[in-house]
């Protein structure tokens, strides 16, 4: 019992240190990946279906160097064309220095029309199946066309499936009529439910009617220098496009894109921060009332004894819901207040223990020694009551735990601290997020497997330390 | 002092307790954050400060502290709970819904888990050391270690979301409620409860026989040391009768005051059940009423779950006193 008990418990610490050194950093980073994913592993279960898994196609969309260019594919459609050529002193505004700088100097001698450009990386894309969502980004700055009417640069983003269409995730116009001359960044996010402007309103799931077939796709920025625009640059920055799969990491996501196996990892810590401190508070105070009430005369018992009957009668989920309702639902005060509503029975333990030595011969001899109250309770009560205190500290912790991740689970949880409560009470606001058994079963099942340490250890520690429940040999 | 005395001094003192309790859960409700008008006005519903009043009125909120705290005493006291702020109901036939409904779950559940705790936990510690014991052993903490929501959450997903067994919320089928559609057969609306009961019970169940089990089983241990029960196998009582008759009524002590106070906790410790599975019942209507900072449900809700408590650790006290005569009533 007893190695099963501490291998249980070495287990879970080891669970929890290496969070010190942060997997994932932020547990609540958006964007890692999409929301409600699967765990990697599913790909390997025959009913699955058709994987998809995050993907960054695009190498190098800052632009900082001059060698990121070479994935770069630039087309123009006529003579002289517009040249493309790494700017190493602009850059947008979130990337630092260096952009792209396509130049289109007008042949004035020739008619003027329209002149298209096209800057775009190719990729392939390996999965059977769509991503689950997919993000675009862009900043774009054009100067030079001020004075074309009505307007002078017409910028398209694009996705182009090889073989296949050509969709437009977003237009602008520059120059004119409309307005030009700073960094411009649009929105391109595609997923089921939201898409970019231009894809057809009437698609469902633009990333699935857009990465419909395992073949390369091109990404890139479609300009067109109107006939009114002379001379123009357009400067690119942060061009980027993330695919996001539906599968990701060991347990999957939850619903707003966190990593459940992080969580779990990070729940580690808060569980055993809670358990550990509220059940600390407990049993101290249980133990000072109890010394306090079986050593300071009758009165002081009574009055204590009343007392603790009184919190004893409270029911102790209620007041914990209505507590922390009003007092806030920071972990601080959660620990304090599991704490605060724990101790009442100890305090009856250690009390009655605490009265039974009193009557002991070693008591009186120390009495008829002169030594004052104090002395005795620490000196000699104490170091005999430490069993019990050892004992009941391992059997509260489990009661702590739970007791926080009730609370978590109805949804009085502290908003910056992710606990496996928490992730129930998650999982119990998405529709048929029970269903998602990878994300409903860890918390529950990291919380046993921690009660049961305790407890495992909480008895062989009784069993060392209470002779009358040992085998009859 | 006798029995009889102690009882008198258990009941006046639990008494006393009653009417503590009812001012804490004044002072407690009266230091919530947006006081006691919190949940009761839509501001943009009452236009004016007449109508204001005459709400704060009908709630018998305008009086002085000092009256009020006179007034809710006796209000409690006569179990006039007054309406919802929620519902604008009565709250007492909200308390009979809700009451109805938890008991429903609770008791059957806790019933259960006594009987076959204790049956294990006898058996469990007559065969100590051996396959049953240990097997058992090892199961009771195991599932004394669940969390609520973690064991309801996965009956769910298993027999209910996945294999499609039963029903996943609610005390009744929605469809009820609409006027007509209530089930003229008793039978009939047993039957379709006790579908939406089975899975609640279930958890209860499991989560609580173990500490049933467990209790019983250190209990019964420390007896099964003494010596009269040699004594009494000595006489050619047969092992069972011995186990029972002799045993595990000395045992029974501590685990009868046990069960009393368990039934004291029982309305407000299915909450989390309840929450669960949608379950219409007392600790969902804590949650519920906290949401809606809905003051007289949940002074009424606290009140009644206080007296249960007191009550049943009366009975408690009681049974302590009167099953063990070795007792000395201070």
């Amino acid at each position: 019992m007893l190695g099963i008990g501490i291998l249980v418990f070495f287990t879970v610490v080891a669970l929890g240190a290496p969070l010190l050194t942060p997997y994932d950093p932020i547990t609540r980073t958006k964007n890692i990946a999409s929301d409600l994913a699967y765990p990697s592993w599913f790909k390997y279960l025959p009913s699955y279906g058709k994987p998809s898994e995050n993907l960054n196609p695009i190498k190098n969309p800052d632009f900082n160097t001059a060698t990121s260019l070479q994935d770069w594919k630039f087309v123009a459609n006529t003579t002289p064309s517009p040249t493309y050529s790494f700017n190493s002193d602009l850059g947008g505004p979130s990337t630092g220095p260096g952009c792209v700088a396509i130049t289109f100097t007008r042949d004035t001698s020739q008619q003027a029309e329209a002149v298209k450009a096209n800057l775009t990386e190719e990729f392939y894309y390996p999965y059977e199946g769509p991503p689950q969502r997919f993000m675009g980004e862009i900043y774009v700055k054009v100067d030079g066309v001020q004075d074309a009417r009505p307007w002078g640069v017409e910028i398209k983003v694009f996705i182009q499936q090889a073989g296949g269409e050509t969709r437009y995730l977003w237009s602008a116009r520059q120059g004119g009529d409309y307005r030009s001359g700073a960094w411009i960044t649009p929105s391109l996010v595609g997923e089921a439910g939201t898409y970019p402007p231009l894809i057809d309103s009437n698609m469902v799931d633009p990333q699935q009617a857009i990465f419909s077939k395992q073949t390369n796709y091109k990404y890139g920025v479609e300009l067109t220098f109107s006939k009114d625009v002379n001379a123009s640059n357009v400067y690119i920055d942060d061009f980027d496009l993330r695919l996001y799969g539906r599968n990701f990491g060991l347990l999957g996501t939850d619903n707003s894109g966190r990593d459940i196996f992080t969580q779990l990892l990070y729940g580690t810590r808060i569980s055993l921060l809670v358990g550990l401190l509220a059940s600390l508070i407990s049993v101290s105070l249980g133990l000072i009332i109890g010394l306090v009430a079986a050593y300071m005369g009758r009165l002081v018992d009574e009055g204590l004894m009343r007392f603790t009957d009184m919190f004893l009668v409270l029911p102790e989920l209620p007041l914990l819901l209505v507590i922390v309702a009003v007092m806030g639902a920071s972990i601080w005060n959660i620990i304090l207040i599991i704490g605060f509503l724990g101790w009442m029975g100890f305090a009856r333990t250690v009390r009655s223990q605490a009265l039974s030595l009193k009557e002991r011969p070693f008591v009186e001899a120390a009495k008829a020694l002169g030594s004052g109250r104090t002395h005795i309770i620490t000196r000699h009560i104490l170091p005999n009551v430490m069993n019990l205190v050892y004992v009941t500290l391992a059997i509260t912790v489990p009661g702590a735990i739970m007791s926080e991740a009730y609370i978590s689970f109805l949804g009085l949880y502290d908003p910056y601290i992710m606990t496996w409560g928490r992730m129930f009470h998650d999982a119990s606001e998405v529709t048929g997020g029970y269903a998602k058994w990878w994300w409903t079963i860890p918390p529950g099942l990291c919380i046993a497997i921690i009660s049961i340490s305790f407890v495992l250890i909480g008895y062989a520690l009784d069993e060392i330390l209470n002779p009358k429940l040992r085998e009859r040999r | 002092m006798g029995l009889r005395a102690y009882l008198a001094k258990r009941i006046l003192y639990s008494i006393a307790l009653v009417f503590l309790v009812i001012t804490l859960n004044f002072v407690l409700f009266m230091s919530m954050p947006g006081g006691p008008m919190a949940g009761l006005a839509n501001p943009s519903r009452l236009k004016d400060q007449a109508a204001i009043d005459e709400q704060l009125r009908r709630f018998g909120l305008l009086d002085p502290p000092h009256i009020r705290y006179l007034k809710y005493v006796q209000s409690m006291l006569t179990f006039q709970f007054g309406y919802s702020y929620h519902s604008n109901e009565l709250i007492y036939t909200e308390i009979g819904i809700r009451l109805t409904n938890t008991f429903a779950m609770v008791i059957p559940a806790e019933i259960i888990a006594i009987v076959i705790g204790l049956l294990f936990g006898v058996f469990a510690a007559y065969k100590r050391g051996r396959t049953l014991d240990l097997s058992t052993s090892m199961a009771s903490i195991v599932t004394n270690s669940l969390p609520v929501f973690w064991v309801g959450g996965v009956l769910l997903l298993i027999f209910s979301l996945t294999l499609g067994w039963f029903p996943s919320t609610h005390a009744y089928p929605s469809e009820w409620i609409l006027p007509g559609h209530w089930p003229t057969s008793i039978l009939v609306e047993l039957s379709v409860r006790l579908q939406h009961l089975f899975l609640p019970i279930l958890t209860l169940v499991i989560i609580l026989t173990g500490s049933y089990f467990l209790l019983t089983r250190a209990s019964m241990m420390e007896i099964l040391s003494e010596d009269y029960l040699v004594t009494a196998k000595a006489k050619g009582l047969s092992s069972r009768k011995v186990l029972f008759k002799h045993a595990f009524k000395n045992a029974s002590l501590p685990v009868i005051t046990n069960i009393a106070i368990a039934f004291g906790f029982m309305l407000s410790g299915a909450t989390v059940t309840e929450t669960v599975f949608a379950y219409e019942g007392l600790g969902l209507w804590i949650w519920q009423s906290l949401d809606y900072a809905d003051f007289p449900a949940l002074q009424a809700i606290f009140f009644l779950i206080a007296l249960c408590v007191i009550i049943a650790n009366l009975i408690a006290d009681l049974a302590y006193g009167i099953i063990d005569p070795r007792i000395k009533y201070e």
